[in-house]
């Protein structure tokens, strides 16, 4: 399927359509159920009851958009590195930030201290710390080796996870539900604030990210042929790897480890759309929003009032709709 | 007349070990050089140096009289075309869309293919005879089919020069024969100066200017395909007793392979 611009606006404006209809029924599913009558109330501004407000717009609305965020940033960020380290298996976390960023907010955890947007700060931190030591350790003369990224990712990976496994077979039971939690996808935690910074990233980096979309799909097939076709393959590969290591490390810090959402989205949309970045990417930002919304709704609800960690629903619904999906598809994956 | 190509002294070394050892070629524009010689003779290093994917360890390469360091990748790709021996593909992309990432070179950042792009994939994919294959999935090509799809591709990027590594290698008969023929098209008609390693020594006597021998990382000759394609230089760069003579259809050298 050849990317033309008018399949990249009918593209974007169904599934912008598909996303406000997602949103708006979110907003409307939960613990506390909002009539429709003062949904649309308080979308015109006109008077309603208070506690339908606060409900929507303090505390429903805020998640919502977070999940939204994440979903599209995790989901970009899976383009990006599939493509670059040439692998369908690649996705967000496979530099081990996940890890990383796990031991920054468990440590945070254990100090038990109080500050502000500390548990951000310190997942952040490990991420990015994960990122400087995995590309560090995975240089070799004359530039990187995307195997050897791989690799040195999915050790470190492994190092930060038995460290997680030591603290969670020794800690207490209080601190354990707090741990458990982000390590499984926490969005109950959102604020407007949050939302707010991961939003501007997140269009930054798209807005960075897009305009190399032609080269993602060259560099997808080898480096090799990057050359050959005039792309500055090491400084493009390696300033992309970064650039969504780094939305990725403000992805996890904000709301912990969302898994799967970064492998299926890319996928599906590829299934739907094809492989050309210049749809793939706009693709994967919107729907991997539609995607977490619907996980997030999903754990809000199904065991409500309680509630569910949302990487074990996006794992739970996605793992079986993309193996159907995978046994209808005969041609693909045969080699 | 001025080289198009123009390497001096160049030698290269992936480890320790020399790969290429004082290399020194002109390539004249408009003419068709292959480079033949055994496996590990450094032909294929040789066709990363020249476009720039490998750097030297000694020597330098120039396109006209500008050393290629000094050329952008994306001017680089304007003119020069490369076909490698076969990628592996990891994920789907139709074969169309594959040949029209040939233009990329000739395109803005943010842009879509217009119009004249498409004509340009659709006629290189005409001439090397694949276009009824567009919309199959390059998964689903056979290795001929998948070869000539990447000479498609180098062909819609419009170049002045193509340096070919082995593109008949996977081809039957026909098509080792059609391919050879469009390239010399190519190069009679459009101007387009072609270096290209061959396996077949006859492929490469009949569509050549000139050849070149390569043995050991050195060039043991280069010169018309009479001058070079002998019994002595074959026996002792291949290590393998071979006969040649005279093709009396073409009038060029012709080699047939013997036992002891």
């Amino acid at each position: 399927m050849v990317a033309t611009k008018r399949k990249l606006v009918l593209i974007t404006l169904a599934l912008s359509l598909l996303f406000f209809a997602v949103l708006v029924v979110s907003i409307v599913l939960g613990a506390a159920r909002v009539p429709w009558s003062d949904f649309y109330a308080i979308l015109t501004g006109g008077t309603t009851d208070r506690a339908a407000y606060s409900i929507v717009v303090q505390i429903r609305l805020p998640r919502i958009l977070m999940a939204a965020s994440v979903g599209g940033a995790l989901s970009i960020c899976g383009v990006v590195m599939q493509s670059i380290l040439k692998n369908p298996l690649a996705e967000p976390f496979v530099l081990g930030l996940s890890g990383g960023a796990a031991v920054g907010s468990i440590l945070f955890i254990l100090l038990g201290l109080s500050i502000a947007g500390g548990g951000f700060l310190f997942s952040f931190a490990g991420a990015i710390l994960t990122l400087f030591v995995v590309l560090v350790l995975s240089k070799r003369k004359g530039g990187f080796s995307t195997t050897r990224i791989i690799l040195t990712g999915v050790i470190v990976n492994a190092f930060f996870t038995a460290f997680i496994m030591f603290v969670i077979t020794t800690t207490s039971d209080e601190l354990l539900h707090a741990i458990l939690f982000w390590l499984y996808g926490d969005l109950s935690h959102s604020t407007y604030m949050n939302v707010w910074i991961l939003s501007v990233v997140l269009s930054l980096s798209f807005g960075v990210i897009y305009p190399y979309s032609r080269y993602l799909n060259i560099l997808g097939v080898n480096e090799e042929l990057g050359y050959q076709l005039g792309i500055e393959v090491e400084r493009v590969k390696y300033m992309l790897l970064i650039l969504v290591s780094i939305l990725t490390a403000f992805a996890v810090s904000l709301s912990g480890i969302i898994g799967f959402v970064g492998l299926i989205v890319p996928h599906l949309m590829r299934m739907a759309f094809g492989s050309d970045h210049r749809l793939l990417l706009p693709a994967s930002l919107i729907f991997g929003g539609v995607f977490m919304m619907i996980a997030d709704t999903a754990a809000r609800t199904i065991i409500s009032p309680g509630e569910l960690p949302v990487g074990v629903i996006t794992a739970f619904l996605g793992a079986p709709f993309f193996l159907m999906l995978m046994f209808k598809d005969k041609e693909r994956w045969t080699q | 007349m001025d080289s198009i190509i123009r390497a001096r002294d160049l030698s290269f070394a992936y480890t320790d070990e020399l790969v290429l050892q004082n290399i020194t070629l002109e390539v004249l524009p408009g003419e068709f050089l292959s480079v033949i010689g055994p496996n590990g003779s450094g032909k294929t290093t040789l066709l990363k140096l020249l476009y720039g994917y490998l750097s030297p360890s000694k020597g330098n390469v120039s396109l006209g009289d500008t050393p290629i360091k000094k050329i952008t990748r994306r001017d680089l790709a304007r003119r020069i075309a490369v076909v490698s021996q076969m990628p592996r593909f990891h994920f789907e992309l139709t074969a169309f869309e594959f040949v029209l990432m040939g233009r990329s070179p000739h395109m803005g950042l943010l842009a879509f293919e217009g119009k004249e792009d498409f004509e340009a994939a659709s006629e290189a994919m005409t001439l090397t005879d694949v276009a009824d294959f567009k919309e199959r999935n390059i998964f689903s090509l056979s290795g001929g089919e998948l070869q000539r799809v990447l000479i498609a591709r180098a062909l819609a990027q419009a170049p002045q020069v193509m340096l070919l590594d082995e593109p008949t290698s996977y081809l039957d008969i026909k098509h080792q024969v059609n391919i050879c023929q469009l390239l010399k098209k190519m190069n009679k008609d459009k101007a387009i100066t072609i270096v290209s390693v061959f396996h077949d020594i006859n492929l490469a006597s009949y569509f050549s200017d000139r050849v070149m021998v390569m043995k050991e990382g050195r060039i043991h000759g280069v010169g018309p395909p009479e001058e070079v394609i002998t019994k002595e230089t074959l026996d002792f760069v291949y290590d393998c007793p071979v006969f040649v003579d005279e093709n009396p259809q073409t009038g060029r050298p012709r080699v047939t392979l013997m036992g002891e």
